[in-house]
C-alpha cells in the first residue's frame, strides 16, 4: 500500500468515526499529521492528500463563514469507510 | 488495501512487551528480542532456518505495528470526541437560540481538535473535562434564568388578572346602571 492509499484509508476511517458532523480543514490536517508523523509531511503535502481524497470522490468540501473549509464523507466515502472497517 | 500480514503478528503482544521501552515494556534490543522469539516460539528467519528473524525485518515490523497502534489510538480519540459532540447536541437542544447554535458549532470543533491533537500533547485532553463542566454550568445557569423569566411572566399575568378582577368587582358594586356596568366590564376585559 502506498503512503497515499494508507492516508486515504485512515482519513475515511476517522471521518466515519467522527459521526455525521462536517470537520474543518485544520482537523483533517491534524488527523493526517498526527497519524503519519513518520512521513514528516508539510502542510502543502497534507493539503495535497486532502485534495486527492476529494478528487477520488470520497469527501466533499463546503465553505463556512466562521469555520472555513468543512469536509464531509460522500455516500461513496461512507461505503468505502465501511469496507475498511 | 489492508497491509500484508506478517508471521510476527501472532507474537505481537510478546514482541511489544519485550521491545517497548520501560515502563511499558522490557526495553530489549532488537537482537535480544529476535533471539528470545526464536528460543520461545521457534520463529526463524525462513523455513527450515536455524537463525532468528533478521533485525531489519523485526525493525520494519515494529515500526509498522507502532504506526498502526498510533492510528488506532487516534481513531479511538476521534470516536470519543464525536460522542462528546453528540452529548453537547443533546444538552444544547434545550437552548435553540441562534447565538447558542454558533457557540455549539465552535465548541464541537474545539472538542474534535482536542481529541485529535491530544495524541501529541496528552495534556490537551485534560482540558476537555473542565471545558465540558464549564459548558454544563453555563447551561444550568441559562436554564434557571429561563425558568425565572417564565415564573416572572406567570406572576405578572396573575397580578394583571387579579387587578382586572378587583376593578370588575368595583364596577359591579358601584351605583352605575346595568348598561353602564356592561360597557365598563367589556372595557376592563378587552371585549369592547
Amino acid at each position: 500500500m502506498t503512503a497515499r492509499q494508507q492516508i486515504t484509508a485512515f482519513v475515511l476511517r476517522a471521518l466515519a468515526r467522527s459521526g455525521s458532523e462536517p470537520v474543518t480543514q485544520d482537523y483533517m490536517r491534524g488527523l493526517i499529521t498526527g497519524a503519519f508523523r513518520h512521513l514528516q509531511l508539510t502542510t502543502a503535502d497534507v493539503d495535497g492528500h486532502i485534495a486527492a481524497i476529494e478528487a477520488e470522490g470520497f469527501i466533499s468540501g463546503t465553505q463556512d463563514s466562521v469555520l472555513g473549509r468543512l469536509w464531509l464523507l460522500t455516500a461513496t466515502g461512507v461505503i468505502k469507510a465501511q469496507q475498511l472497517g | 488495501m489492508k497491509p500484508r500480514a506478517s508471521k510476527l503478528d501472532r507474537h505481537r503482544d510478546d514482541l511489544l512487551a519485550w521491545l517497548l521501552p520501560q515502563p511499558d515494556g522490557e526495553g530489549l534490543t532488537l537482537a535480544a528480542a529476535a533471539q528470545r522469539l526464536f528460543e520461545k516460539h521457534g520463529v526463524a528467519s525462513g523455513n527450515g532456518s536455524t537463525r532468528p528473524v533478521s533485525l531489519s525485518s523485526l525493525s520494519i515490523w515494529l515500526e509498522r505495528t507502532q504506526q498502526a497502534r498510533l492510528q488506532e489510538r487516534i481513531l479511538t480519540r476521534v470516536a470519543t470526541g464525536a460522542e462528546t459532540c453528540r452529548e453537547l447536541d443533546k444538552k444544547f437542544a434545550k437552548h435553540p437560540a441562534p447565538a447558542t447554535d454558533q457557540l455549539v458549532k465552535l465548541l464541537k470543533v474545539l472538542v474534535m481538535q482536542l481529541a485529535v491533537k491530544s495524541e501529541s500533547d496528552p495534556a490537551l485532553l485534560e482540558l476537555v473535562s473542565p471545558l465540558m463542566r464549564s459548558i454544563m454550568d453555563y447551561l444550568k445557569i441559562e436554564e434557571k434564568r429561563e425558568d425565572r423569566k417564565l415564573d416572572e411572566r406567570r406572576v405578572a399575568l396573575l397580578e394583571a388578572k387579579a387587578a382586572q378582577a378587583d376593578t370588575a368587582k368595583g364596577v359591579m358594586e358601584s351605583q352605575l346602571t346595568p348598561e353602564e356596568k356592561q360597557v365598563k366590564l367589556r372595557n376592563i376585559f378587552g371585549l369592547a
